[in-house]
C-alpha cells in the first residue's frame, strides 16, 4: 500500500515535559512545528478550536491525548511529550472525569487518505502498555524516538 | 432483506479516529461478507446526512440523526479498549438494519 510516513525529529519531542494544561501542551508542541515550518498560525488556532470542541484525550492503559488537525499543516508529522506530571485532557468519550494524560501525541496530517496505514499503525502503539510505559521513562528524546522507530518503521521519518 | 449496508464514520476532525475506525469496521464487514459502503464525516455533519443505515460516531455526541438513522459510538474500535463487545453489538445491529425491508 502506498503511503506517506510522517515527519519526525529529536526538536519535536519533549521528554519531562512540564505544563499545567492541555492549551499549554498543544501550544508548545505546535510552536515546535511552527519553528521547523510543517504549520502555520491557522494551524495552532485550529488545533486549539478542534481540542475546545471534541476533545482527545483517551483513557488508555497509560492515559494520553492525541490533538490533531489538517487545517494550516504543509508537512505531515508527528511531536510528542512525555510530561513530568500529567496534564487534564477532555475525555474524547466525553466522560466528565478528564483524562490525566501522561503522553501527548499532536499530528498534522495534510491527508488522512494517503496516511490511513500510518495511522492505523499509531493506533496500535496506544494499546500497548509496556511500550507506552517505556515513553515515560525515556531519558530523552533520541531515546524515545529510537524506541518509537523500532515500533513504527517507515511510518516516521526522521 | 437490504443487499448491502451504508455506514457512516463520524468524528470530530474527521481525520484520524474516523480513519481508522472505518478501517476496522471494513476489515470486521469483509469478514464477515457483508456488503458495505463506509463514508468518513464530521460529528457536525452528523444531523443533516442523508441515505445511511448506521452513523458510529468515535467522539463523545448527542447529536440525533434527522433521517433517523441509528447512532453508534465507535470509540472502543480505536483504543482497542472493549473492541470485542463493541464489534458484536456492532454485527447484531447490523444484522437488524439489513433484516428490515
Amino acid at each position: 500500500m502506498e503511503f506517506e510516513g510522517l515527519s519526525a525529529s529529536p526538536e519535536l519531542v519533549i521528554t519531562g515535559c512540564r505544563a499545567s494544561n492541555a492549551e499549554e501542551v498543544i501550544r508548545l508542541l505546535s510552536g515546535l512545528a511552527l519553528k521547523k515550518g510543517y504549520v502555520n498560525a491557522l494551524f495552532i488556532e485550529k488545533i486549539l478550536e478542534r481540542e475546545q470542541e471534541y476533545p482527545t484525550g483517551l483513557q488508555t492503559a497509560v492515559p494520553i491525548a492525541i490533538p490533531h488537525v489538517h487545517d494550516g499543516c504543509s508537512k505531515s508529522f508527528f511531536a510528542m511529550a512525555a510530561m513530568a506530571e500529567p496534564v487534564d485532557f477532555g475525555a474524547m468519550d466525553g466522560s466528565e472525569e478528564p483524562v490525566k494524560a501522561e503522553l501527548v501525541f499532536l499530528f498534522g496530517i495534510t491527508d488522512p487518505s494517503r496516511q490511513t496505514a500510518v495511522l492505523r499503525r499509531f493506533s496500535t502503539l496506544f494499546q500497548k502498555e509496556e511500550l507506552l510505559r517505556a515513553f515515560t521513562h525515556a531519558a530523552d528524546s533520541g531515546e524515545l524516538l529510537t524506541k518509537l522507530k523500532e515500533v513504527l518503521g517507515d511510518y516516521i521519518l526522521l | 432483506m437490504k443487499k448491502s449496508i451504508n455506514i457512516v464514520v463520524a468524528c470530530g476532525g474527521g481525520i484520524f479516529t474516523t480513519t481508522v475506525v472505518t478501517d476496522k469496521i471494513d476489515e470486521i464487514l469483509r469478514k464477515e461478507k457483508i456488503p458495505h459502503k463506509l463514508s468518513p464525516h464530521k460529528i457536525t455533519e452528523v444531523p443533516n446526512i442523508t441515505g445511511a443505515d448506521l452513523i458510529v460516531c468515535t467522539g463523545k455526541t448527542s447529536a440525533q440523526n434527522k433521517s433517523g438513522a441509528p447512532v453508534m459510538i465507535g470509540l472502543p474500535l480505536f483504543t482497542g479498549v472493549g473492541a470485542e463487545q463493541f464489534t458484536q453489538l456492532l454485527l447484531e445491529k447490523i444484522r437488524e438494519i439489513m433484516a428490515e425491508d
